[in-house]
C-alpha cells in the first residue's frame, strides 16, 4: 500500500471523526464481507456440533430436517437468529446528546435522553478502561440479563440498537449496512448538532429508523424444500391415523366404562370403578352394604354383553358405621321411650291426683248433697207441718177436749150451749157460766198460741132463740158475743199471748138455733160459740220462705 | 426543543451533588457516581421563551487512583465549577478542573459556585469578590441555587 503523506497524516489526526464519517460506508462494506466469511465458518461449526451433539434436541432436530427436507444446519441458524431490535439511538458522540430515536411498537424507552448520556457515559467509560489496558477496539456490546446494546460508533455520532438477546454475525451487518446508509446521508448534519432537535433532519432520520424497525418482521419460516418425501408425508399422516384410532378407540372404552359408572352412581348411590381387561369388566370399589354388591353385578350384567368380575367390598368401616347406626337409633329409641314412659307416668300421677281430687271432691258433693236432703227432708217436714198446722190444731184440740160436752168435734170450736150462759131476751150473761167459759177459753188459747202466726181470727159467735123477730134477734146474739169477747179479753191469757186483736165477734140470730127431734131447746140456742180460723196466706207464705231459705 | 450538555466540577464534597439535588427534575441513582464517576441529571427550564433542556453531568472528583474518562468532558456547552467556601484546597483544585474543562471544551460557558456559604457570617461573605458568574450558594438554604443555573444556561443559548 501507497505510504500516506506526513500531511495527510496530521490532515486525517486532527479531523479524525471527519474522515471516519466519509470512510464509513466503505468500510461497513468490507466488514460485510469479513463477516460473510465469519458466518461460512460459524455454519461450519454448527455442522461440527450437529455430527458431535448428543441431545433429545439433535434428534428431533434430526427427525424435522428428515421430515421437512430442510438441512440441520439451516434449522440451526434459524433457531440462532431471533434477536428483536426494540429501539434505535443515534447519539452524538461527544456530547451524549440523543439526536434521535425510534422504538417498536409498545418498547418506548422512558426518559430516553437521559438513558443516551448515561449509555454514553457508561461507553466511554468502558472504551476508556478497555483503551487503557488493552487494545484500541471499542466497546460493541453491552449485555444485562435478556437485554442487549448493540453498539456502533463512527465519526461524530454511534448509533445504538436495543435487542432481546445478543445479535449475530448476519444481523450485526445489517444493522451496520443501515448505519453507514445513515452516516452517509446525514454527515454533515451530525459534524454541526448542537442540540436543537427541532430540525427536519432529525425528523426524516427517526422515520428512516422506525421504518427500518418496522420492516423488522419475524423471519418467515423458511419454505420446505421441494424434495420433501411423499414416503415420509404419507408415514407420518399413517402415524397420525393410528393415533388418532388408538385414541377413539381408548375414548370408546372410557365412555362405555363412564356410562356404566354413571348408571351405577344414579341408581345405587354407589361410586365405584370399572375397568375392562380382556373382555371382562372388572368391578372394584367399596359399597355400604353386601345386598348393593350383588344389585350393581346385576346392573352391569343387564347393560353389558361382557362378562363381569366382581370385586367390590363392604369395608368393615362401613358395617362398623352401620352397626354404630344401629346402635344409635337402638340409644335413640331408648331414649324416645324412656321419655314417652316418664311422659306417661307423669300423665297417670296426674290422672291419679285429679282421681283422688274427684273422690274427695264427689265425698264432699255426696255430703253436701246428704246435707242438702236432710235439709231438704227437714224443710219437707216443716212444710207438711206448715200445710198440716189445722189439721194438728184439729187433732190437739180433739185430744184435749173430745170428751167434754162444749167441744164440737165436727167443727172443732167451743159450743157452750149447756152451761144457760143467757136467759131469754137477755144479753147479760151468767157470771160463773162466763167463769166457766174463761177457764174452758184459755185452755183453748193453750193450743191455738202456738200456732199465732198462722192464725186469722178466734171467731165469738152470738147466737138466739126464735123467739121473736129475727132482726131483733140478730142484735140480740151479736151483743151476746160482744159482751163476752169483752169478759174474755179481760183474760190474762189473751194478754199474755197478745192475741187480742185476733179476737172477732160474729151474729147468728136464730139461725143455728139447737133443735132436738123437731123441738127446739130453747136455752140451749142462747148460747156461745168459739171457733178460730188460720190464715191461708201466711201458711203458704211461710212454706213459700223455707223453700227459697 | 434545545438540549444542552453541561458539567459540573469540583474536588470531592464540595456540595455538587447536593446543588443538583436542589435543582433537577429527575436524576439517575447515586451508585452510578460511584461506579463510573459520573451521574446524569436533567433540567427542564424555559429561558426567554425557549424551552431547553439541560443533561447534566456530574462528575466525580479525580483521585490518584481513580482516573475520570476525559470524553466525559468532551462536548459540554458549559459547566458549574463548585468550591466550598470552608475548604481553601478547593480553590486550588478549580484551575485543574478548569484546565481540563477548557481544553475538551474551548467555548463552551462557564459559571462558579462557591458553595456551603450558609456557615458563612456576613462579615466573611462580604470579602468575597463577586462577578456575574459568580455565586455565593448554599444547596442547605437554597441560596443562589437556581441563579447559578439559570446564568449559566442563558450565556449558553446567548
Amino acid at each position: 500500500m501507497k505510504r500516506v503523506t506526513p500531511a495527510i497524516s496530521k490532515g486525517i489526526a486532527d479531523n479524525k471523526d471527519t474522515m471516519i464519517d466519509a470512510l464509513y460506508p466503505i468500510m461497513g462494506g468490507m466488514i460485510s464481507k469479513y463477516v460473510t466469511q465469519a458466518i461460512k465458518e460459524l455454519m461450519d461449526k454448527i455442522n461440527h456440533k450437529i455430527e458431535d451433539g448428543l441431545s433429545f434436541e439433535k434428534y428431533k432436530r434430526k427427525a424435522k430436517a428428515k421430515l421437512s427436507g430442510v438441512s440441520e444446519t439451516e434449522l440451526l441458524l434459524e433457531e440462532s437468529s431471533d434477536a428483536v431490535i426494540s429501539s434505535l439511538f443515534v447519539i452524538h458522540k461527544d456530547s451524549g446528546l440523543l439526536i434521535a430515536e425510534a422504538n417498536a411498537e409498545d418498547k418506548e424507552i422512558s426518559d430516553p435522553h437521559m438513558v443516551a448520556s448515561m449509555a454514553s457515559a457508561i461507553k466511554d467509560f468502558i472504551n476508556d478502561w478497555v483503551q487503557s489496558n488493552t487494545s484500541q477496539n471499542e466497546v460493541q456490546i453491552l449485555s444485562y440479563g435478556n437485554a442487549t446494546l448493540y453498539i456502533e460508533s463512527a465519526g461524530t455520532v454511534y448509533v445504538i440498537a436495543f435487542l432481546d438477546a445478543e445479535p449475530d454475525a448476519q444481523q450485526r451487518t445489517h444493522i451496520n449496512t443501515f448505519f453507514a446508509k445513515i452516516v452517509s446521508e446525514y454527515a454533515d448534519f451530525f459534524q454541526t448538532y448542537d442540540g436543537d432537535d427541532s430540525s427536519k433532519e432529525v425528523e426524516e432520520l427517526s422515520a428512516l429508523m422506525d421504518t427500518y424497525l418496522k420492516a423488522q418482521t419475524p423471519k418467515p419460516e423458511k419454505e420446505l424444500s421441494e424434495s420433501k418425501s411423499n414416503f415420509s408425508k404419507y408415514f407420518l399422516y399413517f402415524l397420525v391415523l393410528l393415533v388418532l384410532l388408538f385414541i377413539g378407540y381408548r375414548a370408546n372404552q372410557w365412555y362405555a366404562k363412564h356410562t356404566l359408572e354413571t348408571m351405577v352412581l344414579d341408581k345405587t348411590g354407589q361410586y365405584i370403578s370399572i375397568d375392562e381387561k380382556e373382555d371382562v369388566y372388572v368391578l372394584r370399589g367399596n359399597v355400604d352394604t353386601v345386598k348393593q354388591i350383588r344389585k350393581i353385578e346385576a346392573l352391569v350384567n343387564k347393560a353389558s354383553d361382557l362378562k363381569v368380575d366382581n370385586h367390590l367390598l363392604v369395608p368393615l368401616t362401613a358395617l362398623d358405621d352401620a352397626r354404630d347406626k344401629v346402635d344409635e337409633k337402638l340409644d335413640y329409641l331408648e331414649r324416645s321411650v324412656g321419655a314417652s314412659l316418664n311422659v306417661l307416668q307423669e300423665k297417670i300421677l296426674h290422672l291419679q291426683e285429679a282421681l283422688d281430687g274427684s273422690d274427695v271432691h264427689f265425698t264432699k258433693v255426696i255430703a253436701s248433697k246428704n246435707k242438702e236432703i236432710t235439709l231438704l227432708k227437714a224443710e219437707n217436714a216443716h212444710i207438711k207441718s206448715v200445710i198440716d198446722v189445722e189439721d194438728e190444731i184439729f187433732a190437739m184440740l180433739d185430744k184435749i177436749f173430745s170428751s167434754k160436752p162444749y167441744y164440737n168435734t165436727h167443727d172443732h170450736a167451743l159450743d157452750f150451749r149447756h152451761l144457760k150462759l143467757f136467759s131469754a131476751s137477755e144479753t147479760e150473761y151468767n157470771p160463773e157460766a162466763m167463769a166457766e167459759v174463761g177457764k174452758i177459753f184459755e185452755i183453748y188459747l193453750g193450743v191455738l198460741k202456738t200456732y199465732k202466726p198462722y192464725l186469722e181470727s178466734i171467731t165469738i159467735e152470738g147466737h138466739s132463740d126464735s123467739t121473736g123477730k129475727e132482726n131483733e134477734n140478730k142484735i140480740l146474739s151479736a151483743k151476746r158475743a160482744e159482751v163476752t169477747k169483752q169478759y174474755l179479753k179481760t183474760l190474762k191469757s189473751v194478754k199474755q199471748y197478745g192475741l187480742e186483736s185476733y179476737m172477732k165477734m160474729e151474729a147468728f140470730g136464730s139461725t143455728q138455733a139447737i133443735v132436738v127431734d123437731g123441738v127446739e131447746d130453747k136455752e140451749a140456742s142462747r148460747r156461745i160459740k168459739i171457733k178460730f180460723k188460720l190464715n191461708k196466706n201466711k201458711i203458704v207464705k211461710q212454706v213459700k220462705k223455707i223453700v227459697h231459705d | 426543543m434545545i438540549r444542552k450538555k453541561i458539567l459540573l466540577l469540583g474536588d470531592f464534597s464540595v456540595g455538587k451533588t447536593s446543588l443538583i439535588r436542589r435543582y433537577v427534575d429527575g436524576t439517575f441513582d447515586d451508585k452510578y457516581l460511584t461506579t463510573i464517576g459520573v451521574k446524569i441529571s436533567k433540567k427542564l427550564c424555559i429561558i426567554q421563551g425557549v424551552e431547553c433542556e439541560v443533561l447534566i453531568w456530574d462528575i466525580e472528583g479525580e483521585t490518584p487512583t481513580k482516573k475520570i474518562p476525559l470524553s466525559y468532558y468532551r462536548g459540554a456547552s458549559g459547566a458549574i465549577f463548585v468550591i466550598d467556601v470552608n475548604r481553601s484546597e478547593t480553590m486550588e483544585g478549580l484551575a485543574r478542573h478548569q484546565e481540563v474543562f477548557f481544553e475538551a471544551n474551548p467555548n463552551a460557558k462557564h459559571v462558579t459556585a462557591y458553595n456551603k456559604a450558609d456557615l458563612l457570617s456576613e462579615i466573611q461573605k462580604a470579602k468575597f469578590t463577586l462577578d456575574a458568574n459568580t455565586f455565593l450558594t448554599s444547596a442547605k438554604s437554597d441560596n443562589n441555587v437556581e441563579a447559578l443555573f439559570i446564568t449559566l444556561i442563558e450565556e449558553m443559548l446567548a
